[in-house]
């Protein structure tokens, strides 16, 4: 069998699996998952004109390996859509339709200026999205949880960063420019005062790594966080303690050989308080950082030395006033102490109840989703 | 690129890089450039920003880091490629390169691809 003829005859499989895949798209959904079922009908003709190209238009030798390499990537994206987008929308039962209406209702809450994601609980990684196909992830229960829901809004904020050509989102991407300069512009000058100090190769480095990394994804982690605390307030910081203590790592970490995804959780904890005091939340914010303080001390943690000059305190803080602005600037919704928002309020008294009584509680919780978010649906929750 | 989790944001940024090259080496390949040259001036421009301290973007800044560790071709050697692409050169050198540039993306894209995940 010659490279061409198992192109073809793989192309062709192919073709039938988009077929199969454009046949697992219901059509008796609730609405909520329009735009994802019209996003994956277009994907998927967009696999099919990539399968169509791979078969007919790589004649000459020297563009096989270019034929092979668009092969694979369109392998790539037909399995993504397979795995996740499809599979989503063919799985999707009561539980996503609810976390759907929940989502729905933030959205609406918080003023949130792009079309409401859709939510999938076929997670197998925690909570993340997928920009390209407005999807959210999140675990198979959580919608019988509240704890951890405050992260829907770190997630919400993802498109927001990446969405092209959007009006409505452009002052929080300026945030964004704006605060890659200040990042770029700081890293500049370590890297400078490493070149005077004439340290070794090694810190260089470092610090380069810093800066992709920085580049790559921690400022969007930052502004993502900090969109939750301001369109949330508090709860989403309690919430990110109660990541760090069932699932964290070094709480100081910083990267030295390879990239990390995420940035340190002290970091993200500390622009959080920065943000929640600039929302007026003084007394929340003290709390939580007492508890952090408490929490670091249970784990023996301590931050060495560079962790300061990867994290400065006046970057983070400028971070955090920045995005605000940006926040502001699409005319969302910021929280306050007053804010009396339905879900907003009902996240807010989850961590609260969880705080005043741990033991009592979980069955305070089944209580509270069962009562004012399942049984009566989430449009009990908006009536209060 | 090396490290463990990749946010499906950047893995879609480094897929959109490995389209991009292979893009504009088929039309160099066949001799036949889009209307507007619209893909060979978005390559020239993205190369061309790579080793530039002036010029510098995030996107370059990911790229330049990516191939850094993949191998070839060299930031130099991107930087030229640019300015060879924004002049109109299709020389069998420049399509050796970006075949290179091309084989170094699509491995990094299919690392990228296996390792994604969220918050």
């Amino acid at each position: 069998m010659t490279l061409d003829e198992y192109i073809r005859g793989v192309t062709s499989q192919l073709e039938r699996r988009v077929r199969e895949l454009r046949m697992r798209i219901h059509r008796q959904l609730p609405r909520d998952y329009d735009a994802l079922a019209q996003k994956c009908r277009e994907k998927l003709d967009g696999v099919l004109v990539d399968l169509r190209s791979v078969r007919d238009e790589y004649a000459d030798v020297d563009s096989q390996p270019a034929r092979l390499r668009h092969l694979r990537r369109t392998v790539s994206d037909l399995s993504q859509l397979e795995t996740v987008a499809v599979a989503a929308l063919d799985r999707a039962r009561e539980d996503d339709h609810y976390l759907n209406e929940l989502l729905y209702r933030i959205t609406r809450e918080i003023g949130y200026p792009l079309i409401t994601p859709v939510v999938t609980t076929l997670s197998s990684e925690y909570f993340h999205i997928y920009p390209d196909f407005n999807l959210l992830c999140v675990p198979l229960s959580e919608g019988k949880f509240l704890l951890h829901l405050p992260d829907l809004y770190h997630e919400l904020a993802h498109p927001l960063l990446v969405v092209r050509d959007e009006p409505l989102v452009e002052s929080f991407q300026r945030a964004q420019d704006a605060c890659l300069a200040q990042v770029l512009s700081y890293l500049q000058g370590e890297k400078t005062k490493a070149g005077r100090r004439r340290s070794p190769d090694s810190l260089s480095y470092q610090i380069e790594l810093w800066e992709l990394t920085w580049i790559r994804s921690w400022l969007d982690e930052f502004m993502c966080d900090l969109f939750a605390v301001y369109t949330l307030g508090p709860a989403f910081a309690w919430s990110h303690l109660h990541l760090s203590m069932l699932r964290g790592q070094d709480p100081f970490e910083v990267p030295r050989l390879q990239f990390s995804s995420h940035p340190a959780d002290d970091a993200r904890m500390q622009t959080m308080l920065v943000g929640l005091a600039q929302s007026g939340f003084e007394q929340g914010a003290g709390e939580i950082e007492e508890a952090w303080r408490s929490f670091l001390c249970s784990c023996g943690a301590s931050a060495e030395p560079e962790y300061g000059h990867c994290f400065p305190a006046p970057l983070l803080a400028t971070i955090a006033g920045a995005t605000r602005r940006g926040i502001a600037g699409m005319k969302c919704r910021l929280a306050e102490p007053s804010t009396s928002d339905p879900v907003h309020l009902c996240l807010s008294d989850a961590w609260r109840e969880f705080r005043r009584d741990p033991s009592g509680y979980p069955q305070w919780e089944e209580t509270c989703v069962r009562e004012r978010l399942i049984s009566n649906g989430v449009g009990r929750v908006i009536r209060g | 690129m090396s490290g463990i989790e990749v946010h499906p944001g950047v893995y879609s940024k480094i897929r959109a890089y490995a389209e991009l090259v292979d893009r504009v080496l088929g039309e160099l390949r066949r001799g036949h450039v889009s209307d507007t040259g619209v893909q060979r001036l978005r390559l020239s421009s993205l190369l061309m920003a790579v080793g530039d301290g002036e010029r510098i973007s995030a996107d370059a800044k990911l790229l330049e880091w990516m191939l850094r560790e993949g191998g070839c071709p060299s930031p130099k050697r991107l930087n030229e490629m640019g300015h060879q692409l924004d002049s109109g050169d299709s020389s069998p050198e420049l399509l050796i390169d970006l075949e290179s540039l091309a084989k170094t993306l699509e491995r990094e894209r299919a690392s990228a691809f296996a390792r994604m995940r969220g918050r």
